[in-house]
């Protein structure tokens, strides 16, 4: 698989079509769509389409179609987060830290905007590094085995530190709760059933997007109820624009998260989730205010939502390198290439180029839609704040009520949700913080899974951690950045107090 | 739990139950295959840690002598709100197996939005649309497993 310029005006014409415009344009507001509704993500939206883009007979058209339901669904996904404090998948939740305090200052309209931009920018970077540098950084991914993703998930867990803010016993407590509730139910490689109290329910183990809408929508909405709240967000102008200052302002945010976002979306099962986070963590450290990081820094939103979409962008190079998929959404739509009898990987480019490349230049295009659509309907959500708290709160239960249940159909997702409201009611009372639990439950299965991965590999020896140079790397990392943490604290004294974003009283 | 103070004192020890229960349950944890890395490791040291943590913010709460911070509960009135939210979540939980997400839909919303308005202005329209979103969107168009109770 080599780069040609050839191929890639080639493809750029096939995708510029009127025919491929209007699917890559139907796909980017699917997506969008599926974004912005709790309970249905990409995954969901492409299997549902996936059989109807069979009748459409074309695969060039179904594929560009279905992959710009994948990343429009990115554009989508920070909108109720941002609005109504729902993250309604792992990758939202960096975003909703912010997202929500700009938006109850009334900012959320300009957020958005950003958001869009932001988005659109990671994007195309991300469909550049696709074009240019696909089969080298392929490879590259490949050089990580178990110990190097459990040493990068165990940076990403260091991250607790900077996340826990002025609480880092709180912070740490948070997080031991959000692993050891991640380990209720069957171990991943052994199918071990634990800590489940006997209950049937507790064997399938507490999803964790039940987590997330507990601790943040429904924590919002009995934060606000208690205080007779009539309108959750400031709703004085209803604005949208941004200020190109701000756009400004956050240039190299957005550069910043897309180089981190584009690199760990290469390895596969590295998901949004997790370099959101890290993308973050990196801005917090980068910005000139770090103070505002949680009270409403838009640059902080603005590299969350960089890193979302570089990382999506990110999953097409394996995927089209070797014909691997790094997240279930891209594993759908690996059946979507096979359905049309085209199998991923070095092959189809020699046997398909000019179907590859009218993919890959179909994402400029699509990328660009999807900015050009999303802006206009900022808008309409930016209308949101204008809903007073009596009509916005119970919609705001009902969708996160469908978006826990929507994940496995299971009527103990909602139940759980419900529990985790009022845990994280109370964890906002005696002020702890809640990204670090957050945090904790995306990262726990994979942290296990390549930890015991490892240890096989090394018959029981910790060392491999160390004498892998991509593992000891991170690991030097994790470790200077927990010494950086525990010293901090070790100088300040008083009552653990959480910052500001967790703690409304 | 008026003051910060008080209130780690309390979730300290609450973190010290959960620890000792979660504890109790993973020592019950067995290793059926001779693995380098046992099931029950992991939750085991994350039990002790929660536990150890606990207690010891529990301590440093109980011999903290500085200025304490206020823990703002609600009014009387706003306890019953959240009681009022957290019983119509409870409802519409039971009802949707028997009344089908639509109708249990159209119900908890109108009466939550009743409640917390008085005013039926907004809280028929509003429930009325949920339910039939739900019903035409997301159960008849995109087809969705969700129960539809007597519907069926």
């Amino acid at each position: 698989m080599d780069f040609s310029f050839t191929y890639l005006l080639d493809g750029l014409w096939t995708a510029c079509s009127p025919i491929n415009i209007f699917w890559a344009a139907v796909g980017c507001l699917v997506g969008t769509l599926v974004g912005v509704l709790p309970g249905i993500g990409p995954t969901s939206g492409i299997a549902i389409l996936l059989p109807l883009t069979a009748k459409l007979g074309d695969p060039t058209g179904s594929i560009i179609m279905l992959a710009a339901i994948y990343y429009g669904a990115m554009y989508g996904g920070s909108t109720t987060a941002i609005m109504v404090n729902i993250p309604g998948e792992a990758s939202s939740v960096c975003t909703a830290i912010d997202g929500f305090q700009l938006a109850k200052q009334g900012r959320g309209g300009p957020t958005l905007a950003i958001c869009a931009i932001s988005s659109w920018v990671a994007g195309t970077l991300g469909v550049i590094g696709l074009s240019f540098f696909a089969p080298p950084l392929a490879s590259l991914a490949l050089k990580f085995g178990p110990p190097e993703y459990f040493s990068l998930m165990f940076m990403a867990l260091a991250l607790i530190i900077s996340l826990a803010g002025r609480a880092l016993l709180k912070g740490l407590i948070a997080a031991s709760f959000g692993l050891l509730i991640s380990y209720i139910g069957q171990n991943p490689l052994t199918g071990t059933s634990r800590l489940t109290f006997g209950s049937l329910d507790l064997m399938g183990g507490i999803d964790f997007i039940s987590v997330i809408i507990g601790l943040f929508a429904i924590s919002e909405v009995f934060s606000n109820v208690e205080k007779h709240t009539r309108y959750m967000l400031a709703h004085s102008k209803v604005d949208w624009k941004p200020k190109w200052a701000e756009v400004l302002y956050c240039r190299f945010a957005m550069l910043r998260a897309s180089v981190v976002g584009f690199f760990l979306g290469l390895l596969p099962g590295c998901a949004p989730a997790v370099t959101t986070f890290i993308a973050y963590d990196v801005e917090k450290r980068f910005s000139k205010h770090p103070e505002k990081f949680g009270n409403g820094a838009i640059d902080g939103v603005a590299a969350v939502e960089a890193a979302n979409n570089a990382t999506s962008s990110a999953g097409f190079v394996p995927l089209f390198a070797f014909g691997l998929p790094t997240g279930p959404a891209l594993a759908v739509l690996l059946g979507g290439f096979m359905m049309y009898g085209l199998t991923p990987g070095p092959m189809l480019f020699q046997e398909q180029p000019g179907f590859v490349w009218a993919i890959i230049a179909s994402m400029y295009v699509g990328n660009l839609l999807c900015l050009l659509l999303n802006l206009p309907l900022i808008s309409i959500w930016a209308r949101i704040a204008v809903i007073p708290f009596p009509v916005l709160g119970p919609l705001i239960l009902i969708f996160s009520v469908i978006g826990a249940y929507s994940v496995r159909f299971l009527m103990f997702d909602v139940w759980m949700a419900l529990l985790f409201g009022v845990i994280g009611y109370l964890m906002r009372k005696f002020r702890f913080p809640v990204p670090p639990l957050i945090l904790a439950v995306v990262l726990a299965q994979m942290m296990e899974t390549s930890l015991a991965q490892s240890l096989m590999l090394s018959d029981g020896s910790l060392s491999i951690f160390f004498t892998r140079p991509i593992a000891a790397f991170f690991m030097c990392l994790a470790f200077l950045a927990i010494a950086r943490g525990v010293w901090k604290q070790a100088k300040s004294d008083g009552l653990e107090d959480a910052c500001a974003c967790d703690s409304d009283d | 739990m008026s003051s910060l103070r008080h209130a780690d004192i309390v979730s300290g020890l609450v973190c010290t139950c959960f620890g000792s229960a979660m504890i109790s349950q993973a020592l019950k944890i067995e290793n059926l295959f001779d693995e380098p890395l046992p099931p029950g490791t992991l939750p085991l040291s994350l039990s002790i840690i929660v536990l150890t943590l606990g207690l010891f913010l529990a301590f440093r709460a109980w011999r903290y002598t500085g200025e304490d911070v206020e823990v703002v509960w609600p009014a009387p009135d706003g306890w019953l709100n959240i009681l009022v939210t957290i019983a119509a979540l409870s409802a519409l939980y039971l009802l949707m197996p028997i009344l089908g997400l639509p109708i249990s839909a159209f119900l908890f919303t109108t009466g939550l939005i009743w409640f917390y308005d008085r005013k039926l202005t907004f809280a028929l329209p509003v429930g009325l649309g949920i339910g039939l979103l739900f019903h035409y969107i997301f159960i008849k168009f995109l087809q969705m497993p969700y129960p539809l109770g007597i519907l069926e």
